[in-house]
């Protein structure tokens, strides 16, 4: 639908009034929400992740694309009744304890909210304790844990072993990433997966869930 | 004989016919910049002909200057001879790193006030009718003076009799540490600049107060990983790691206090001070006390305040001499940069002053009137060719400039020969020109994949590392000035200290917004200005106490917790 291709363009061309304006029209077209979140918003959002990949944009650009993303999914959120089929999973994410670096983590959050999950973000300085209690409350499929920090990786470490302690290792998956942490680290420590960007963190999740 | 005349000091000099610019200036003492020595590959000799003929353009400048520069009669010293009578010349690039030294100096002269010195003495030896210990009578000589040291206690008694109680005191600050015969002349000094990739080692006479040597050595620490970061990891992971980074460090000291010694025909006996400026992690690690809770939140040190100590609790070799450690700010703000503050008299000089320490730190400090504001960006090894796939440090092989003439890209290779890598200040020239060449677009994309300076291949992964610690720095500028309540047109001057500075481009550094749009002819490059602090704190005691209220004064701030700089760190991406 030409109307879609326009939504998922202006997400590219990151013009958050256009997006806004379109998804507008298009509900008053009576397009179905799902299909203006998946062919329109996170359309233009997949677009954005393979460039992103590619280095052909970089970070300024994809935040830019994110905030417009999500203009439209502010309209679109309060008309949602049944998430089936729109949100295709949950996701708890931090910045691991020590660590106050939250743009790359930030950018993780947006282009995964951005392939239709949705995103508890518990912002920087998580400690294990508060993992455990974001768990507990939300009942993630995925926790993901950031470190920008040679000196806070082993954190990431200490909080798997937490929810080993607290019988809540089975509950979820647990992904890792941030500029020093390796695949290796992340085998080592336990973790489910690791994704070197933003966009791989994406596939990363999406291989995750479609085995669930 | 002619004459020339250097401006705008009108300088006259009357010179062999047939000399060389380059080697005039030496043999006069005439300050200018020639980082190559004179071997034509720097272009910083550059000199305006103002009036008179010298000898012809040669290839080596047409290579090296612009159009417009041959255009302006700009040349340069060291490839051009004098041929004529009564000739002008302008100096362009002055070496503003050695003015600092020299300035304060001059602006001392009169009022001499080592750290360490001699006092001559001569007492009444002690007799039957005068009892007084030899302690009261050394005291006597000078109330302001103390004594500390059970050492030279112990010793004092033979010492004092053998010289027949007359002899010279060594005086640290207002310490009496030694006693020498009375005719004991030369004492030294030892400044050292302990940087996380560089040491830079700096031997004084504290008699003439002139610098004698300086070695520089690659820190040893550096085996355990670049960034001060990764040093903490080890130590972190090793229960002794503390001790092996502290043992590595003090080896590659003393090493540098022997070869002082030995080239210089010196006695390390008479090695009496020793200053230290180091960034934080440094500084703890020099003094053997762990820096790991500065590696994560809330990163707080162990200590701020400088500190006095005796040399023998860290150098086995230097028993008597006393060590003087600049203080610290913050976790992330360390002595060096206290000591950068102290060597360009930043509090003192007039106006707003924007400093920066362009490096994997990246601090800033900027001075508003009576307040310096200060923070760490955390650049990341970019400008020293760290994570650049073809980066290496500025040393021998290095692309340290790259430039269009002609539409023609043109570099140059630090020692000559063939380029092995691209260091920092190359890859922002490189930047510079694939801008104008429109290769690279103002987000930072190649549009064209392949872009090559000699064998050296500019990747856009490259482009990538650099946009962030570029625009980490510019960020971090941007809030200091939010904090200071101050616009673009209120900063007076930039000072640019650290290795990178000494080769960095200031109009290519306007062009890619690394800095804030002001004039170019108000960017001052000051190289090792920790180093120069730490010397001048050996020249002058007072410095102590300015240290001290320095890093008092300087506010901290934090930049993790600040909104305002993830705002301005995307924004500056873009060049
Ligand atoms: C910006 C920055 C800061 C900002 C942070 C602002 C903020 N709110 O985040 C400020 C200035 C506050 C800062 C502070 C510090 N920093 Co800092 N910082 C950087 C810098 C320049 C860029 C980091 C960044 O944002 N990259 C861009 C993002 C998009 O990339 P990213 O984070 O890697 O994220 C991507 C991937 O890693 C992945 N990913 C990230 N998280 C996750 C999570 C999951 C689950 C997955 C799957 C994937 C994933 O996807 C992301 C998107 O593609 C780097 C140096 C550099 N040039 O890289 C240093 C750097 C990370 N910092 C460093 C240091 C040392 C510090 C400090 C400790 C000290 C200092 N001031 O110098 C402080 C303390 C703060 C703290 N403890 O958190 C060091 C770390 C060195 C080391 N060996 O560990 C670096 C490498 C610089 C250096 N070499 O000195 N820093
Ligand atoms: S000194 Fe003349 S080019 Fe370097």
């Amino acid at each position: 639908m030409e109307i879609l291709r326009e939504i998922a363009n202006s997400v590219i061309a990151g013009n958050k009034k256009r997006v806004q304006e379109l998804v507008n029209k298009a509900l008053e077209e009576n397009i179905s929400l799902e299909e203006i979140i998946n062919d329109g918003l996170l359309a233009g959002m997949g677009v954005i992740g393979e460039r992103f990949k590619r280095n052909e944009i970089f970070v300024p650009e994809v935040l830019v694309s994110a905030r417009a993303m999500q203009a439209g999914m502010d309209i679109l959120r309060p008309l949602i009744v049944n998430s089936k089929g729109i949100i295709k999973g949950k996701i708890v994410i931090g910045t691991v304890k020590g660590d106050l670096h939250d743009i790359g983590k930030n950018l993780v959050s947006m282009m995964l909210e951005g392939a239709g999950y949705e995103i508890i973000d518990l912002g920087i300085d998580v400690s294990p304790e508060k993992f455990v209690e974001a768990i507990k409350e939300h009942n993630p499929d995925i926790v993901g844990m950031s470190a920008l920090l040679t000196t806070t990786m082993p954190q990431m470490k200490v909080t798997i072993d937490t929810l080993k302690k607290e019988g809540l290792r089975d509950r979820v998956k647990v992904i890792v990433g941030g500029a020093p942490v390796t695949p290796e680290f992340a085998r080592e420590i336990g973790a489910d997966g690791y994704a070197k960007d933003a966009s791989e963190a994406v596939e990363l999740v999406n291989s995750i869930i479609s085995k669930k | 004989m002619i004459k020339i005349k250097i401006l705008p000091e009108n300088v006259l000099l009357e010179v062999e016919i047939g000399s060389n610019l380059l080697n005039v200036f030496r043999e006069k003492g005439i300050d200018i910049e020639s980082d190559c020595g004179g071997k034509g590959w720097c272009g910083k000799c550059k000199v305006r002909l103002a009036k008179g003929k010298v000898t012809e353009l040669n290839d080596v400048e047409k290579r090296m200057l612009k159009n417009e520069e041959i255009n302006r009669n700009i040349r340069l010293a060291c490839q051009l001879f004098l041929i004529e009578d009564n000739i002008e010349v302008e100096v362009m690039n002055k070496n503003k790193k050695i003015e600092i030294v020299t300035n304060f100096l001059k602006s001392r002269e009169g009022k001499k006030n080592p750290l360490v010195r001699l006092k001559p003495f001569k007492l009444e030896p002690p007799s039957l009718k005068d009892q007084r210990s030899d302690l009261e009578r050394l005291s006597s000589i000078d109330t302001n003076l103390h004594f500390e040291d059970l050492r030279l206690l112990r010793n004092l008694p033979h010492l004092l009799r053998e010289y027949n109680f007359e002899g010279k005191l060594v005086i640290f600050k207002d310490e009496i540490i030694d006693i020498r015969d009375r005719n004991f002349k030369s004492i030294y000094g030892v400044a050292f600049d302990i940087g996380t990739t560089t040491i830079v080692g700096y031997l004084l006479d504290m008699n003439d107060l002139r610098e004698v040597d300086i070695i520089s050595r690659v820190n040893p620490q550096r085996v355990y990983g670049s960034d001060v970061l990764s040093r903490i990891s080890f130590i972190l992971q090793n229960s002794d790691g503390v001790d092996i980074l502290h043992k590595v460090l003090i080896r590659t000291l003393e090493e540098i206090i022997l070869e002082f010694s030995k080239r210089n025909h010196i006695n390390l006996d008479d090695i009496y001070a020793i200053s230290i400026a180091g960034n934080s992690v440094m500084t703890h690690i020099f003094l053997g006390i762990s820096p790991e809770y500065i590696s994560y939140s809330p990163f707080s040190p162990a200590f701020r305040d400088s500190l006095v100590i005796s040399s023998r609790e860290i150098f086995s070799i230097l028993p008597k001499a006393k060590l003087y450690i600049f203080p610290l700010v913050s976790g992330y703000i360390g002595g060096d940069i206290v000591a950068g503050i102290i060597a360009t008299d930043l509090l003192r000089e007039k106006g707003n002053i924007l400093f920066i320490d362009i490096g994997t730190n990246g601090e800033i400090v900027l001075k508003v009137e009576d307040r310096l504001y200060s923070c760490a960006t955390a650049a990341g090894p970019a400008f020293e060719g760290g994570n650049i796939s073809c980066g290496m440090i500025a040393s021998q092989g290095a692309i340290d400039h790259v430039w269009l003439k002609d539409g023609k890209v043109f570099y140059s290779v630090i020692g000559g020969g063939e380029e092995k890598g691209i260091t920092g200040s190359g890859l922002l020239d490189a930047i510079s020109v694939m801008l104008e060449l429109g290769i690279l677009d103002s987000k930072g994309r190649i549009n064209d994949e392949e872009f090559y300076i000699g064998k050296i291949k500019i990747t856009q992964r490259d482009i990538r590392e650099f946009q962030l610690a570029k625009s980490a720095i510019r960020a971090g500028i941007e809030v200091l000035m939010r904090n200071a309540s101050i616009g673009y047109d209120k900063i007076d001057k930039i000072y640019i200290a650290g290795a990178f500075g000494n080769y960095i481009d200031k109009e290519n550094a306007l062009k890619i917004k690394l800095l804030p749009p002001i004039s170019k002819d108000n960017i001052f490059l000051v190289g090792n200005s920790s180093g120069m602090g730490a010397k001048l704190v050996l020249l002058d005691k007072e410095i102590i106490e300015k240290a001290k209220e320095i890093s008092k004064k300087i506010e901290y701030i934090e930049l993790s917790s600040n909104s305002e700089f993830n705002k301005y760190f995307v924004e500056f991406m873009y060049f």
